[in-house]
């Protein structure tokens, strides 16, 4: 009897492998056989509605994300070699697996936990040229201004050199020579360097365990309208070197380059259609652009954006880099005044050089929240949303080293990395317009987190496509985050929050429309902390929409919760507490909770308003980093250093379209 | 560096550790999961239990990825494991599985061939064919010269370990997932479980020089000293490493830990236990057949030692339990009589670290509670298997319903190759866990304090004050009594934990062995009472929706512990188990999926855990 059971299960078994189709023919058609040779209650036994035991088999959806670094410098960035990186990509990419390495500063370092994958995305102006400069390359040193660099270096300036030359590429005052070396990125030196970057990913891919991109930084500064304005770029390959070499990366300089995006996405296209390989390109640091980065009036035309823009961007740029190094840039206490966790690693004094100070009106052009409203405004004029972008997080490390854990943070380049001094030294100062960002405000985030079915170029490139991803600010928390029409509590009453989420809803960076008569969305979330990190404070649901009159607005709601704090009348839910020891440089996990999980239901919901819902899941108080720091050297910090921080994650966007 | 000296030379400004926590370790940071026993197709029982799947599906499953069980339905594991020994029984070792495709020198027997086509014909005759093989092995009556080939000396034995070692080598993959290429020697005398696994350091040049020992004679025996002379003739010959592990005490009768005199009737003397404790360095204390640590009949004061407790008799049910067996089959009281012996004859035979595995028949390490396949094939997901009795006879059952889901093995290991992975075993910096992946740290020294564990990475001063789980504690004048230093991490994706409790057991002046649990760490608010017994938990399982909220409990424990009641002239022992809060066990996803009712004798919820190697006190 058993054996025969067994040989007919096995027989289904391999009959249902063969034919995943089947059900939906049978569907269409009532019978596959007229002749009933099978009929649909055969069907139905080969191909049974149950899933099957094992609760982790035959998934058909990401099981669990990856996380990963899309912006690595490495000394073939000029700025990063010039401020003391040693380490190529080759190194950081080792890092980046979980390797130990010696950073450029002479002192070991290693990740507490290795990453899935990373971009190492160099600065395509002046590829590798830092290299070539460090070396005394003749050709270069013939200039006099490359020569000061040089001496600068050699006289154990790198950060003054470092400075003089990132502002000599925002003010476009780059030496000729410099300029066609690191500009034209057909000249062979640039080529060769290239094609070493290409060379250190294609060896360091391993699919399943680690996976390499190939990419580049496309580091505009210049906006039309100004200079030192933030207006970068990361151009990510899905494909392998025999496709990415057989087209150069855009540099931003004309005559060889060019500073627009609209250029950026032209080159992109040619790219897609010599090869029929895939890029993507993934903006960051809008809070450095002075209102460029998100713009609905154009800074290189002065005119409102038109359809081209938006179809354009909205095809190239499914993704925004929400948290990094240089601040966080989800929303902004001035954007969002009634949100008391906005003011998050603030960075808003002006822009990436500080050569122009931030005016408030710039601020909605700049974060990712108002960016989200706006393009439901857009859309409404233009038919298409440029800003329907998911999130991650990334560093934009200069130092090889992806450092995002508060305990464990390298900083933004290599005269950065862990010092007595390095909180106490300004990042960036113009004495002129009285400016300063100092050290201390350099901030230990973040990461990607992609929910992938495999971790592969391919998958992971998808899952970015369709905006399957996180942003977490240096944590691995977990985060899960459905939007349906018919979740209800018995949906989170489970283990496998992700059986019911994509049986009944859609996934982070999907749209729900077709809204029922009488119905509001609801929302499956769950959010799991970082396994070795801190517990979890809240779960929060952002939404923006626009109302009849074209209005934007937003709300945050707390969904989920640790304890049985109760909201007060003006609904806001009291602090969870702080058992941040800043001295010690340490806390408990006695507050907090391990996990959180919901089913919420927009109670404001109108459908005739289009509108998006993110979740915000928020950890308990740790440690900032330079409470590590005033550990680790014995430092008194002034007292306006923060000390401690609430760590987070940012979920891509659900949109509802009417 | 020197070239921008701004960077300037850090090692100048640094004072002693590396600023990056996770830099210049000299100790392990991670744990590696593993299963030190599993069992494939080429196990005869397993064989015949149905099992289809071979070495590689077994390696496959266990590093993540999906198969296709022997009984027809996909299979994955919830997280990748790090690391397995794949221990097929020895004797007969590929038997089955070259019957079943009928090998000509199988069917060229008459058994073989009567066999063979039984198994082919299917249903009752293949079960028919089944039995009587199973009563033909066990009366000794198997035709000789067929099982020669399937036994050492034979050239058929020799290409099968020659298969097995050459899987281990094939997925063998250092940094990623290690294979440690292994057997089990299954001593069963008069139906009294004496098994062990062996376990191999070394790869094919060493470990393919030589075929497992087996129990049957002339070339095998039943007895642990002649296993104890083939370790020994192995490591001499090929100048590898190899070490063995007992499992499954439970349905030993009486005679896994013995005190007095061996089944042989040998007494237990000098050569014994310092062979014992130089071969056997731990112990499988939880697995699929039941759970090893305590007794409740040895342990009345422990309210958590009746854990999946499988004491209804023997292995084949051949002989009924009897309550004076029970002090030499669990591990808390061998570890106790290891004290004693050691007072006696100078070696503590029993000086083992603890370790949890599977024992699966299936080629699959499934012991995850909402994902296990079973302790064979027969008893892969099914709505009748919780009805179905494991053995029954005259003598009693062990019921479907308790097959235990469990169990893992945790080491702490400086990476995942085969040499670290062994090399912590050696030094039973190991411990056992039910099937959740808990992380615990357990450290014993003299120094520590609350300010040691005022950190996120207690290790630095756990490795720089005392030794790890499975270390020795020396004597140290002026000090007082030993501290603990534990901590524990939920399963990151499992549930909270209840409490931490260091279990001590120590012999006193006048020879007698005693213990005790200290409740030493716990969540929330609860008070202990006078007795020092801490309230329970609470119970957040959602039976019908086979379902817990980690609403109760704590993601995390630690804390420092002193002995409060140390005599430095009694030898002790002491380790850790840490419970979870209570969550549902296999049954009750059977339940929720099958839509069945739970047989009424049948656990619902229990207390996973996870048990420390223990760390030893000796007086000087």
């Amino acid at each position: 009897m058993q054996t025969n059971y067994r040989c007919t299960l096995i027989t289904l078994a391999v009959l249902a492998g063969a034919l995943p189709a089947m059900p939906a023919i049978a569907a269409e058609t009532g019978t596959l056989y007229p002749e009933g040779t099978i009929g649909k209650q055969a069907l139905e036994r080969i191909l049974p509605d149950k899933p099957p035991y094992s609760p982790y088999a035959d998934l058909n959806f990401p099981a669990r994300p990856l996380f990963g670094d899309t912006h690595v410098h490495t000394s073939y960035s000029l700025d990063a070699g010039a401020a003391g990186a040693r380490l190529g990509p080759v190194e950081a990419l080792r890092f980046g697996k979980g390797e130990e390495v010696m950073a450029s500063s002479g002192q070991r370092v290693k990740l507490s936990r290795p990453l899935d994958f990373m971009v190492v995305a160099d600065h395509s102006d002046g590829f590798g040229l830092f290299p070539r400069l460090f070396a005394g390359d003749r050709e270069l040193l013939a200039h006099s201004t490359v020569k000061e660099w040089y001496d600068l270096m050699k006289a154990g300036k790198g950060a003054e050199a470092a400075y003089a030359i990132v502002n000599a590429q925002a003010s476009g005052t780059i030496p000729k020579v410099f300029a066609i070396e690191g500009f034209d990125s057909s000249q062979p030196g640039y080529r060769t360097a290239w094609h070493e970057v290409i060379k250190a990913a294609e060896e360091a891919n391993e699919p399943g365990r680690f996976t390499a991109f190939i990419g580049y930084e496309w580091t505009s500064n210049s906006s039309g309208d100004g200079n030192g304005n933030n207006l970068h770029r990361n151009v990510i390959y899905r494909d392998g070197g025999d496709l990415a070499r057989q087209v150069d990366p855009l540099t931003t300089a004309q005559p060889w380059g060019s500073p627009d995006p609209r250029d950026l996405w032209k080159r992109m296209e040619e790219y897609e259609k010599k090869t029929h390989g895939q890029v993507l390109a993934i903006a960051h640091n809008g809070n450095l652009s002075n209102g460029r980065m998100f713009p609905i009036i154009e800074s290189f035309t002065g005119k409102k954006i038109d359809r081209a823009y938006a179809e354009t961007r909205a095809r190239w740029e499914p993704l925004i880099e929400v948290t990094q190094m240089k601040g966080d840039g989800e929303t902004h206490p001035f954007l969002s005044p009634n949100d008391e966790f906005a003011d998050y690693e603030t960075w808003d004094k002006g822009n990436l050089d500080l050569t122009e100070a931030k005016k408030p009106a710039m601020l909605e052009f700049e974060y990712a929240r108002s960016a989200l409203k706006n393009g439901l405004k857009l859309e409404k004029e233009l038919g298409v949303n440029p800003y329907k972008f998911g999130m991650i997080g990334s560093t934009d490390t200069h130092t090889a080293l992806s450092t995002a854990d508060e305990d464990n943070f390298f900083g933004k380049a290599s005269i950065y990395e862990p010092n007595a001094t390095r909180t106490a030294h300004p990042y960036m100062e113009n004495p002129k317009l009285d400016l300063k960002i100092m050290g201390w405000e350099q901030t230990a985030s973040g990461y990607a987190a992609v929910w992938a079915t495999e971790n592969s170029r391919e998958a992971i490139f998808d899952a970015m496509e369709r905006r399957e991803s996180y942003a977490a600010t240096g944590p691995r928390m977990i985060v899960r985050f459905f939007g349906g029409w018919d979740f209800d509590a018995k949906d989170a009453n489970s283990r496998m929050p992700a059986k019911a989420g994509y049986t009944k809803g859609v996934p982070m960076g999907g749209e729900l429309t077709k809204a029922s008569k009488g119905k509001a969305p609801t929302f499956l979330v769950a959010a799991l902390k970082d396994p070795i990190g801190a517990n979890l404070d809240r779960y929060q649901i952002i939404k923006g929409w626009m109302d009849a009159k074209g209005k934007l607005h937003e709300k945050v709601y707390d969904v989920a919760w640790s304890g049985d704090r109760k909201p007060g009348k003006d609904g806001k839910l009291p602090p969870v507490g702080n058992t941040v020891d800043v001295k010690e440089a340490t806390w408990t996990n006695t507050i907090g909770a391990p996990e959180l999980i919901t089913v919420w239901k927009d109670p404001d919901f109108n459908p005739e308003q289009p509108a998006f819902y993110y979740g915000r899941v928020i950890e308990i108080l740790t440690p900032r980093w330079t409470a590590y720091d005033a550990k680790y050297f014995n430092l008194k910090m002034p007292p306006e250093v923060p000390m401690t921080t609430q760590e987070r994650a940012y979920t891509s966007p659900i949109w509802y379209k009417p | 560096m020197a070239a921008t000296g701004s960077v300037g030379k850090q090692s100048d400004v640094y004072p002693g550790k590396a600023y990056s926590p996770y830099a210049e370790r000299s100790f392990p940071s991670q744990v590696y999961w593993g299963d030190t026993h599993l069992h494939t197709a080429l196990s005869m029982d397993a064989g015949l239990f149905g099992a289809r799947l071979g070495l590689d599906e077994a390696y496959r499953f266990a590093r993540g990825e999906q198969v296709m069980a022997s009984s027809g339905q996909p299979a994955k594991l919830g997280r990748p494991l790090d690391w397995l020994v794949i221990a097929d029984h020895s004797d007969g070792m590929g038997f089955i599985t070259d019957l079943a495709a009928g090998k000509p020198g199988i069917i060229a027997f008459e058994q073989g061939k009567r066999w063979h086509e039984g198994l082919q014909q299917g249903g009752e005759a293949s079960a028919n064919a089944a039995l009587d093989l199973i009563g033909t092995f066990a009366q000794g009556k198997i035709d000789p010269k067929m099982m020669a080939e399937y036994s050492p000396g034979g050239k058929t034995y020799s290409s099968i370990w020659e298969d097995v070692v050459d899987a281990a080598e094939r997925f063998n993959d250092p940094g990623r997932f290690t294979t440690l290429i292994g057997f089990e020697w299954t001593s069963l005398v008069n139906g009294n479980n004496l098994h062990r696994n062996v376990i191999f350091r070394d790869g094919a040049d060493k470990a393919g020089r030589i075929v497992p020992y087996t129990t049957q004679a002339p070339i095998g025996s039943t007895d642990p000293l002649d296993l104890y002379a083939w370790l020994e003739n192995y490591e001499k010959s090929t100048g590898g490493s190899a070490l063995a592990l007992a499992h499954n005490g439970n349905l030993s009768n009486g005679i896994m830990f013995p005190v007095d005199a061996q089944y042989t009737g040998k007494a237990i003397d000098k050569d014994y236990v310092r062979l014992r404790a130089k071969w056997e360095p731990m112990y499988e204390i939880s697995q699929i057949k039941g759970d090893g640590e305590a007794h409740p009949f040895l342990s009345p004061d422990d309210a958590f030692a009746d854990y999946e407790t499988w004491d209804v008799g023997n292995l084949d049910l051949s002989e009924i339990k009897t309550k004076d067996m029970l002090q030499y089959e669990y591990a808390r009281e061998a570890l106790k009589n290891g004290l004693l012996l050691e007072q006696r004859l100078g070696t503590n035979p029993y000086k083992f670290g603890l370790v949890g595995s599977t024992d699966s028949h299936t080629a699959l390490a499934a012991v995850e509670e909402e994902n296990f396949f079973g302790k064979a094939t027969n008893a892969e997901p099914k709505p009748e298997r919780m009805s179905h009795p494991f053995a029954e006879n005259e003598n009693g059952a062990f019921r479907g319903d308790m097959l235990t889901a469990s169990g893992y093995t945790g080491v702490w290991a400086e990476e995942n190759t085969r040499e670290a992975i062994y090399d912590a075993m050696a030094r039973k910096e190991v411990y056992a866990t039910t099937g959740p992946r808990i992380m615990v740290r357990f450290f014993g020294g003299w120094d520590y304090t609350g300010e040691d564990l005022n950190r996120r990475q207690p290790a630095f001063r756990g490795y720089e004050k005392g030794v790890p789980m499975g270390g020795d504690l020396k004597a140290a004048k002026g000090k007082k009594a030993p501290t603990f230093m534990v901590y524990a991490l939920r399963d990151s994706i499992g549930a909270n934990l209840d409490r931490i409790q260091i279990v001590k057991g120590w012999l006193d002046k006048d020879g007698k062995t005693h213990e005790k649990v200290y409740n030493v760490a716990w969540s929330g608010d609860r008070k202990p009472d006078n007795n020092g017994k801490l309230p329970p938990v609470g119970n957040t399982v959602d039976v019908k929706n086979a379902n817990w909220t980690n609403t109760i409990g704590a993601s995390e424990l630690a804390t420092v512990w002193q002995d409060p009641d140390f005599d430095p002239a009694e030898s002790a022992f002491y380790y850790a188990r840490v419970l979870e809060i209570p969550t549902p066990r296999w049954v009750v996803y059977d339940a929720f999926r099958f839509g069945i009712e739970i047989p009424k004798e049948a656990e619902t919820i229990h207390q996973e855990r996870a048990y420390t190697s223990p760390i030893w006190y000796t007086p000087s």
